[in-house]
């Protein structure tokens, strides 16, 4: 899995004029890592979805994976399911959705 | 099946609300030949129509058919929405995006049908392991977007719908089918069909997975495309943000933006409908279909008698057609008469042609409006006659009947100004200098369409008002290119808006279903389904006297603009039409010989069905 590398990611976010507070999402259990969503920068396409199903099942079906993004108007819902350890299991550093995000919706804290 | 592919086709007839399911892997070879989508929807409505199906009848079909690579990650799934078309009368399919073509996948299912006809309306809910018709006398009356709210308030916001609005139950014949707030499967009618079956809406509800057949190599190719999509840094910024609006400058600066019914082609208020302005004053936030990390949909903000609303649009043919076309340009009255029809459910492609048609008729006197002041831009007069159309009242019922209809209804000389080819009104281009645009409207299988070839963003670059045989050949390579997405059921935006090279659909396509075609044999394929298509239409008597753009493109030349004095010339286009057929392999009358379709491997089956 290829991370986005920082220069192209600031020119990415540079590309849209939304700004918006980071809504908390989810946190561990110690609250040493935490999930914000920048609600009006989601697209709702659904990529963090296919990151984590493809992350902890090897599945490409969107729906085993360990978070909802809802679609709705004028800005999107990500809802983060009970089963999800901010990918703590893994023992990686960034979450996978978080790391899939084409446009740095999903922030960790 | 190895992946991509679910192998199995549900049959619904509305009229009893029994169902089968049909196995096509016993036949496969057969099947594989068409790809999928709008292949598989052409095969089935070659089969099972004939030359004198209604299609507002029980005995025509409307085919909802997926592509092998839709529910995969592959960005932007789509639905090829397949029947005989209301508005033509011939082949008629056009491909919606937003999140159904994942969940009818995940209901595992390639393809759903729908037959019969039932009086009272229904709505068909599809799961994993239930197929059943149900009451819509809740939702039926209310406008397209509404009654998908109703429906996830039902079923949970997880699943997907398509749903038609006012104008598909009154069977406006461009009403369209509706997805996901405001993607439509807008062109030939396709509303009008589902309305005829007394079909309010398509709910998909599904969770399985899609099998695939090089899972690791899918995802690997994936990874490749994403970063390729990405680098092209100035593209991908401006298409992410500003998606298909951005056209909208060009289309100004080459002199092709369709303005007051086709009459010209620049259009001095064109500022006050760009993509900045939208983005400065409407503007609230993008979206995607699923897994695209473009992102090209805008939502904006409507306001429309004191309330707010929100819209998935505009796109750049809805500001031309909405927009330039009947002089509007401010960018409100632009987001609310998208707006509206998106609610009423209906092509804002064609309804801006149609209302473009009435008031410059009207405004020649050969038509009374109601009482409604025939002036270029005037909100009211627009969004009247949009509301008229989608319940057919007053002068509504004839507009209704799309333009083609209506100018044979008014009569007095005003099939003029009726922009149609086939029966299909224009899309957003005009193309008195753009003679391989007008061929590419002419030559299109459902009609005055842009998706199977957008030649006039080559023409701009290379040779604007030639009409030699290279840009006949590069039309048809178009023809076969862009068509393949909506068999293979995705998007076409990564390849021709953020140059993704098209090698990788091709890998996408291996990957998904372990299948091994070459570029080569893929594009056979979409040859294959274009001649089947073009043969769907031919048996409803389409010949080459159809394949012609509209009237005015020959008779006006353009009064203002960098093309002043330009009109099409109606002996090179005669040559340009030869030289295509010559190609193409047909018969100077337009028909694809034996020769052709024997060479395409689809002489037996369409032997069967003449």
């Amino acid at each position: 899995m290829v991370a986005f590398r920082s220069a192209r990611l600031n020119f990415y976010l540079n590309t849209t004029l939304f700004e918006s507070k980071p809504n908390f999402e989810k946190e561990n259990s110690n609250g040493s890592r935490r999930i914000f969503l920048m609600p009006e920068r989601c697209t709702a396409c659904m990529l963090c979805m296919v990151a984590c199903a493809v992350e902890h099942t090897s599945s490409l079906n969107p729906s085993s994976a360990r978070l909802r993004v809802e679609n709705k108007l004028p800005t999107a819902e990500v809802i983060f399911l009970e089963n999800c350890d901010l990918c703590e299991s893994l023992g990686v550093d960034m979450p996978a959705c978080v790391q899939k995000c084409p446009k740095g919706a999903l922030r960790l804290r | 099946m190895k992946g991509g592919y679910i192998g199995k086709i549900l049959v619904v007839d509305v009229g009893d609300g029994s169902y089968k399911v049909i196995d096509w892997t016993t036949e496969k070879d057969e099947w594989l030949k068409f790809i999928g989508g709008r292949g598989f929807g052409a095969k089935m409505i070659w089969e099972h129509t004939g030359k004198y199906t209604d299609p507002l009848g029980p005995e025509n079909i409307l085919v909802l058919a997926a592509g092998p690579l839709t529910g995969l990650p592959v960005p932007g799934p789509r639905i090829s929405v397949c029947s005989l078309s209301p508005l033509t009368g011939i082949w008629g399919d056009s491909a919606v995006g937003g999140y159904a073509g994942l969940k009818l996948k995940q209901c595992g299912y390639d393809a759903v049908v729908i037959k019969g006809w039932r009086k009272k309306f229904a709505y068909l809910y599809v799961s994993d392991d239930c197929v059943e018709l149900r009451d819509a006398s809740h939702i039926v009356g209310k406008g397209s977007i509404e009654a998908q709210e109703e429906l996830r308030k039902e079923h949970g916001s997880g699943v997907a719908t398509l749903t038609i609005g006012p104008a598909g139950e009154n069977l406006v014949l461009f009403a369209c089918v509706t997805s996901d707030y405001g993607r439509q499967s807008g062109r030939t009618g396709t509303g009008a069909v589902m309305g005829s079956k007394g079909l309010k809406a398509v709910v998909f509800d599904g969770d399985a997975e899609v099998p695939v057949a090089d899972r690791e190599g899918l995802l690997r190719l994936l990874e490749e495309a994403k970063e390729r999509i990405i680098e092209n840094r100035e593209l991908f910024g401006q298409f992410s943000r500003y998606g298909t609006m951005m056209t909208l400058d060009w289309a100004q600066d080459v002199a092709c933006l369709p303005t007051r019914n086709f009459a010209e082609s620049v259009f001095e208020g064109a500022e006050g409908i760009s993509a900045s302005t939208v983005e400065m004053k409407v503007m609230r936030g993008k979206r995607g279909c699923f897994a695209c990390p473009i992102a090209c949909r805008t939502i904006s903000e409507v306001k429309l008698n004191g309330e707010t609303f929100y819209l998935d649009g505009p796109e750049y043919e809805t500001m031309a057609l909405l927009g330039s076309n009947l002089g509007v340009s401010n960018v409100d009255d632009l987001v609310a008469a998208h707006y509206l029809c998106d609610h009423y459910g209906m092509d804002a492609i064609s309804a801006g042609v149609v209302v473009g048609f009435a008031i410059e008729c009207a405004q020649r006197g050969l038509l009374t409006l109601d009482g409604l002041k025939p002036e270029w831009g005037n909100r009211d007069t627009i969004l009247s006659l949009l509301e008229r159309i989608a319940y057919r009242r007053g002068i509504g019922g004839i507009l209704a009947e799309g333009v083609r209809r209506a100018a044979e209804i008014i009569g007095g000389g005003c099939e003029n100004y009726a922009m149609h080819v086939k029966g299909l009104e224009q899309s957003g281009y005009e193309t008195r200098a753009a003679p391989g645009m007008s061929l590419a409207y002419g030559t299109c299988d459902v009609g005055a369409h842009h998706n199977r070839s957008t030649i006039i963003g080559w023409e701009s670059r290379n040779d604007r008002l030639g009409t030699g045989r290279e840009k006949v050949e590069v039309q048809i390579l178009l023809q076969h290119q862009r068509s393949l997405f909506d068999a293979l059921g995705v998007c076409r935006f990564p390849w021709c808006e953020t140059k993704l090279p098209f090698e990788y659909y091709v890998g996408f396509y291996v990957a998904a279903t372990g299948i091994n075609l070459s570029e080569k044999e893929i594009l056979k394929a979409s040859e294959r389904i274009f001649n089947l298509t073009r043969m769907i239409s031919v048996r409803r008597g389409v010949s080459r006297k159809d394949d012609y753009p509209p009237k005015r493109v020959f008779n006006e030349p353009l009064p203002s603009g960098p093309f002043k004095g330009v009109k099409l010339d109606a002996e090179s286009y005669e040559r340009m039409l030869d030289t295509y057929y010559e190609l193409r392999g047909w018969s100077r009358d337009g028909i694809p010989t034996r020769e052709k379709l024997e060479e395409l491997g689809i002489l037996e089956l369409v032997e069967k069905g003449i």
